[in-house]
């Protein structure tokens, strides 16, 4: 694999991500977001996931930002920038997950990982298909995923709905 | 194979001078067949503006435009009237005066335009142009385009709101909100092909309808859901409610003016184009014809292949246009009534019968 | 040069949740919460995927198939905070998270 490929997109996912976490403008904010998505799916395609990565600019990309776009034009006005919150939370929120990062960025790289990669099957759509299908394989979570798909739809409809509607 | 080696081939078999190898190096196929593209794209979009402007005239009995052509051609026939009033329009909106209003969101307001076409752009890489001409033959290639046409929402919703207008806003989030409700149905018409075929690339969908036959046959149903949906999805007549001129002002383009509207004038044709060349490779078996393989030489089969595909596509985009101008515009509530009541369930019944052929067709 | 291997993935990984978890603990925002809770959900995705490539068979599909309930649960979550979101806009007239303690004695 080409490393500068992965060392520019890595970077620019990192920078889309601290973006979405830093500015003021929620909208910008959103939009970075989505560029974040892009670059996540760049990274499955990099790990031969490519099914996956069409999926997830679909459903992150295509309806995930969608929602939280719509969120974002309901409640804001055009230049509303947000209201910041006090130093003390911030050093105290950078100092958490940044002692959690280099503890874990550690556990990672000290670790024995199979260099090449043991023998790999490119898993295609069909593959995927037929383990979800697949009693011993990912029937029942696939089933699950179905009912909370409808909860959920139910629910959002029920709880974002005005009072007094039928 | 993709065209990058069909060029290749042409090299090698025009006889090239070993001084001239870089020439078949990757960079410069991917920047050939990037001009290729692109340069298709452009003339089909002048040409399709001129075609849908004298469609239009012919169903309203009258002439369309006549004078800006060639005057002997003017002559002739009213049909090849006015040739070159494309190009006068492009001139006439590239020296508009481009208005930008004072409290627009300058980032969101820019990049919305060009968003809109890059995303109409990314679709043509998997559209398989004829025998071994496709961009790129991804095997996950309907999932792709679908992935794309998504990005097309984020679009408008960002020149709805970058806009700072309440017209904009409001066609904005109509728009889109009659593009994502379009799309579901969308996706389960062309799962009935892709169930037949077995497979997610679009060439191997063309040729296993040139294996068999074209899969219009059990998927009627679904090609009609197919032409629907397509023409929500492109925010065209019936369904242009969002941008209708009577309505919104001009709905999420309100505020655009000179080449930004220029930009998604061009997006809703170039999308026009996809749309009916998806309808041709996934319904009506795209560049395969049935005497196809009785063409020995490679290259004039590659040649008639582009030729049918070009005939089918306009096909369907003559019904695309004849569908724009004889049907009234359809009201935002009936819009999402008809997309979620009515589409969805034919769309259903379209992927249930599907299935069933695919299960009887195993069996025999 | 080193070769691109499993670490950098994890890496990655990592450095992506950890930008999440500052955002869910530094914003104000109820949306921004939210963008910053799908950081993270891409986070473990990028774990998952990059142990499903290079874990060898027996793990390629599970991860990728995790991956993707992974995203089937996140559009679901989405969705329901957004509700929770709008019924807040609703009550309160905005979503600044600091501000919404009527519970609070």
């Amino acid at each position: 694999m080409n490393p500068i490929l992965f060392w520019s997109i890595a970077v620019f996912v990192v920078i889309a991500a601290l973006m979405v976490v830093r500015l003021p403008n929620i909208f910008h904010a959103g939009l970075s977001l989505i560029a974040t998505f892009g670059g996540v799916a760049a990274v499955y395609a990099m790990l031969d996931a490519h099914f996956l990565a069409a999926v997830q600019v679909l459903i992150y990309v295509g309806a995930i930002s969608v929602i939280l776009m719509f969120a974002v034009m309901l409640t804001q006005h055009l230049a509303q920038r947000e209201v910041r919150g006090s130093m003390s939370r911030h050093v105290s929120g950078a100092l958490v997950a940044g002692l959690f990062g280099l503890f874990a960025v550690i556990i990672v790289n000290t670790q024995q990982w199979p260099s090449g990669g043991l023998p790999f099957k490119y898993l295609q759509a069909g593959d995927i298909g037929k383990l979800f299908l697949d009693k011993n394989a990912f029937l029942v979570p696939f089933e699950m995923v179905a009912i909370l798909l409808l909860v959920a739809l139910v629910g959002a409809v029920m709880v974002a709905r005005k009072e007094g509607d039928r | 194979m993709g065209i990058a080696d069909r060029i290749r081939n042409l090299f090698d078999s025009a006889g090239l001078p070993p001084a001239l190898d870089w020439v078949k190096s990757d960079i410069v196929m991917m920047l050939v067949v990037l001009v290729l593209v692109i340069g298709f794209i452009s003339v089909s979009v002048l040409f399709l503006i001129w075609l849908e402007r004298k469609v239009s005239a012919r169903i309203q009995r009258r002439m369309g435009p006549m004078l800006a052509g060639i005057p002997w051609l003017n002559a002739k026939s009213m049909w090849l009237g006015g040739i070159f009033q494309t190009a006068a329009d492009a001139i006439k909106l590239l020296i508009k005066e481009d208005l930008t209003p004072a409290e627009v969101d300058k980032l969101v307001y820019f990049l919305a335009p060009m968003l809109v076409f890059t995303a109409s752009l990314m679709s043509y890489v998997v559209i398989p142009f004829g025998d071994g001409l496709s961009v790129t033959d991804l095997n996950v290639g309907v999932v792709y385009l679908l992935a794309v046409s998504s990005i097309a929402v984020l679009a408008i919703m960002m020149a709805g709101w970058g806009s700072n207008s309440k017209y904009s806003l409001l066609g904005g989030l109509r728009s889109v909100a009659q593009m994502i409700s379009y799309e579901i149905p969308m996706i389960f018409a062309l799962l009935g092909p892709v169930l037949m075929a077995g497979s997610l690339s679009m060439q191997d969908i063309v040729k296993a309808q040139a294996a068999s036959h074209w899969f219009i046959i059990p998927n009627i149903i679904g090609f009609i859901v197919f032409i629907i949906a397509g023409t929500a999805e492109t925010n065209r007549p019936p369904f242009d409610l969002p941008e209708g001129e009577s309505e919104l002002v001009a709905g999420f383009v309100t505020e655009y003016s000179g080449m930004k509207f220029a930009m998604f004038f061009l997006a809703e044709f170039s999308n026009l184009f996809v749309v009916s060349a998806v309808a041709t490779t996934l319904f009506l078996g795209g560049w395969a014809f049935p005497g196809l393989d009785a063409i020995a030489d490679p290259a004039i089969r590659t040649l008639v292949s582009f030729l049918v595909f070009l005939v089918k596509t306009y096909v369907i985009i003559l019904l695309l246009m004849w569908i724009r101008w004889t049907f009234p515009r359809l009201r935002v509530d009936q819009l999402m009534h008809f997309g979620w009541k009515t589409l969805l369930p034919f769309a259903f019944l379209n992927l249930l019968i599907a299935a069933i052929w695919v299960m009887v067709s195993v069996r025999m | 040069m080193a070769p691109v291997g499993l670490a950098h993935f994890l890496t990655l990984s990592v450095i992506l949740f950890c930008v999440g978890l500052y955002g869910v603990l530094t914003r104000r925002n109820a949306v921004a919460i939210l963008m910053s809770l799908e950081l993270m959900f891409n986070a473990v995705n990028i774990s998952l995927v990059g142990f499903a490539r290079f874990m060898g068979n027996e793990v390629a599909a599970s991860g990728q198939m995790f991956a993707l309930f992974v995203v089937a649960v996140a559009g679901a979550e989405a969705t329901i905070g957004v509700a929770i979101v709008l019924a807040l806009y609703r009550n309160f007239r905005h979503i600044n998270v600091d501000e919404v303690d009527l519970l609070k004695w």
